[in-house]
């Protein structure tokens, strides 16, 4: 069919247009995400190699911040605290979660208001949860002064203040506010699961723990490795609870390499050593995710 | 090995009544289907049997003993679900075995028993894989050795082959049928698919409604059907109903049907040959079922079968047979006629009745009259 010229030459137009709407639509986040989380990625690392204070410098120092770094007892106390905190955040987060969502399996009444009562801690905000548990656990105002109230006058509760326990105090905050996210995760996995074969085990003559442990969580397995790679990474860039409940204190005891991070960039003029505890906290999180994606890519690529 | 018998069962959930007074008795080694569309109440039913509901009202009883309390595992059934209802974390080995370990079966006792399973359902070159690595056929014969391991008194299928694409589910019905005949067990089986049942029961059970409609042989349920509802669910395509008046004509009892010839309606009095049984129903209206096949080609009729001649609308040929719809008593009618005599659609052609094998129900009650 013959078109007038103009009308033609309009179309290829359009069409190269639509063509590349995709790409045009994507490019602007794109180019903000490069610059300002990767770009900034190897700025950060840069400065890690320099001798920054108060103000960036750009001479290349080598490993001197690294060594500052792993020489100081306040890094090591933050890297252990890490330690501690993620391993007692993501079991117990994993534990409490997976059994809340098992109990509330059950096809209880009222499952909708108790879901959604233990879901709420997710919506607030660390700050929120670190001001209430701090006033909760302070020996003078909280739990520990209630229960003396009681008539129990020796009742001690005072991690909150004890060097040893501090940490503990921040992983009880954390675990309270995540564990109800958990078991939503786990609800909704438990929901899908066909049952027909809870129905087959039961014949099968398994008693319901033995249907639970030996069949539905295992196949849940895909839930357990979001779960924990959501909560590693929770752990690992926490910094708001710590402010808010105990300000890294008894003196450093509960600091955590994020709180180490921002005290030694914003506080204590020393950037460099800022940024080389920030390049070991994005190793230990690439430590975690890298793998996780790896298997994922793999094995979306063998489905 | 064993008997199961269900005596005046029902099943409530809150006021809503899902089985009524259900009751039927099966022999040792029999093949009973449940057949009935969604919603019968077939699956409630067979969940009572496996123990998987509870039985709001009446008993059932296995080999003469009262189950309703008896929990599932001890009730000594096994069943295989629609959704093969495999454990996805576990190999196939373990799969069959799990209900054996779970009673305490010895590790090479265990081993020995699915081997010889797997050897039946020629599954043995599976045995390492994880259900999710198995095709639908695969994880069906899979589900069966679950089921087939134990050696249960009783085998419960529910609606097992619906998830299978034609041409498997025709190939496993031969497998179960050939099942059940080496194993001679006792076996329930659930389904809404009418050939299904035909093919594969002793004993056919219709469910409508939470009631049994009708319990037979495959042939008494397609031949005699007990009402309505069984005569149209059963046969594919469906079974023709015309709401007609019966007469007498001289000494003969029978029916008037018009048939549309030319765009009218021309009467035809078709006498039935047990008619005198219908004595007290005349002037009564009725509802007459013609399966398609009885409404043949007249050439190669027997001679007593009346015929009458009808305008074809529509012609669909299936293979075999060709089907031709008419229109009868006002109504669109299916005939199945050999494709060597049909005729092209808007011809018209003659078609001789078997009234000997039609069926007269009630037209209020929906009940068969007789034979």
């Amino acid at each position: 069919m013959p078109q007038p010229k103009g009308g033609s030459s309009h179309r290829t137009v359009l069409d190269k247009l639509s063509r590349f709407l995709p790409q045009l639509v994507v490019a602007p986040s794109f180019l903000l995400i490069l610059f300002f989380v990767y770009g900034f990625i190897i700025w950060t690392g840069y400065i890690s190699f320099t001798d920054s204070r108060m103000l960036p410098a750009y001479e290349v120092q080598g490993f001197r911040q690294y060594f500052r770094l792993f020489a100081m007892d306040r890094w090591d106390v933050a890297f252990d605290n890490l330690l501690v905190f993620g391993a007692f955040y993501i079991t117990l987060s994993l534990a409490i979660g997976c059994l809340l969502a098992v109990l509330l399996d059950q096809r209880i009444r009222a499952e909708g208001a108790l879901r959604t009562i233990y879901l709420y801690p997710m919506a607030i905000s660390f700050i929120v949860t670190g001001t209430a548990w701090k006033w909760m656990l302070n020996p003078s105002l909280g739990i520990e002064s209630y229960i003396r109230g009681l008539g129990w006058e020796s009742f001690r509760f005072d991690w909150i203040v004890d060097k040893d326990m501090a940490i503990y105090v921040v992983v009880i905050a954390a675990v309270w506010q995540a564990s109800g996210f958990v078991m939503a995760l786990f609800l909704s996995a438990l929901r899908s699961v066909d049952q027909e074969i809870v129905k087959a085990a039961y014949l099968d003559g398994a008693s319901t723990t033995r249907i639970y442990l030996g069949i539905i969580l295992p196949s849940l397995r895909p839930v357990f490795l979001s779960a924990f790679v959501i909560l590693a990474h929770l752990s690992i860039k926490s910094f708001d609870l710590v402010v808010a409940l105990t300000g890294g204190g008894p003196g450093y005891a509960s600091t955590l390499p994020a709180n180490f991070m921002y005290e030694m960039t914003f506080r204590r003029n020393q950037i460099g050593l800022g940024a080389a505890s920030a390049v070991m906290m994005l190793l230990t999180v690439a430590a975690i995710m890298v793998p996780y994606l790896y298997s994922e890519l793999r094995g979306k690529r063998h489905a | 090995m064993a008997t199961l018998s269900i005596e005046n069962a029902g099943k409530s959930f809150g006021d809503t009544d899902v089985l009524k007074d259900i009751s039927l008795s099966m022999d040792d080694g029999e093949f009973l289907v449940l057949l009935g569309a969604s919603g019968c109440g077939k699956s409630t039913l067979l969940n009572m049997i496996a123990g998987l509901e509870k039985v709001s009202h009446g008993t059932i009883r296995v080999d003469g003993e009262v189950v309703n309390d008896v929990h599932p595992k001890d009730r000594d059934m096994a069943m295989v679900f629609q959704s093969y209802a495999l454990y996805p974390n576990m190999s196939v080995e373990k799969n069959i075995a799990f209900g054996l370990e779970m009673r305490g079966v010895g590790r090479a006792e265990r081993k020995a028993a699915v081997e010889e399973v797997a050897r039946l359902l020629q599954i043995e070159h599976l045995l390492d894989r994880k259900p999710a690595q198995l095709s639908g056929g695969q994880r069906q014969r899979v589900a069966m050795g679950r089921a087939l391991v134990r050696r249960p008194k009783i085998f419960l299928f529910d609606e097992p082959l619906s998830n299978l694409d034609a041409q498997l589910r025709v190939e496993m019905r031969t497998e179960i049928k050939r099942l059940h005949q080496t194993l001679k067990a006792t076996m329930v089986y659930v389904t809404h698919d009418q050939i299904e049942a035909m093919t594969l029961a002793d004993r056919i059970a219709v469910l409508k409604d939470g009631r049994i409609q009708q319990i037979g042989t495959p042939s008494e349920i397609y031949n005699t059907p007990a009402n309505v509802y069984v005569a149209g669910f059963v046969g594919s395509p469906a079974m023709n109903f015309f709401e007609v008046t019966l007469e007498r004509d001289g000494d003969q009892i029978g029916v008037m049907l018009p048939a549309k010839l030319k765009g009218v309606d021309t009467p035809y009095f078709l006498p039935l040959p047990a008619g005198g049984q219908y004595h007290s129903h005349i002037g009564q209206p009725v509802v007459l079922g013609l399966r398609p096949e009885m409404i043949s080609q007249a050439t190669t009729a027997a001679p007593e079968d009346p015929v009458i001649t009808c305008d074809v609308d529509v012609v669909e040929p299936t293979g075999a047979d060709t089907l031709c719809v008419i229109r009868l008593a006002g109504r669109g009618a299916k005939a199945r006629v050999s494709p060597a005599f049909a005729c092209e659609p808007g011809d018209s052609m003659e078609f001789a009745l078997d009234m000997s094998r039609a069926c007269v129900f009630d037209a209020e009650t929906g009940m068969r009259l007789y034979g």
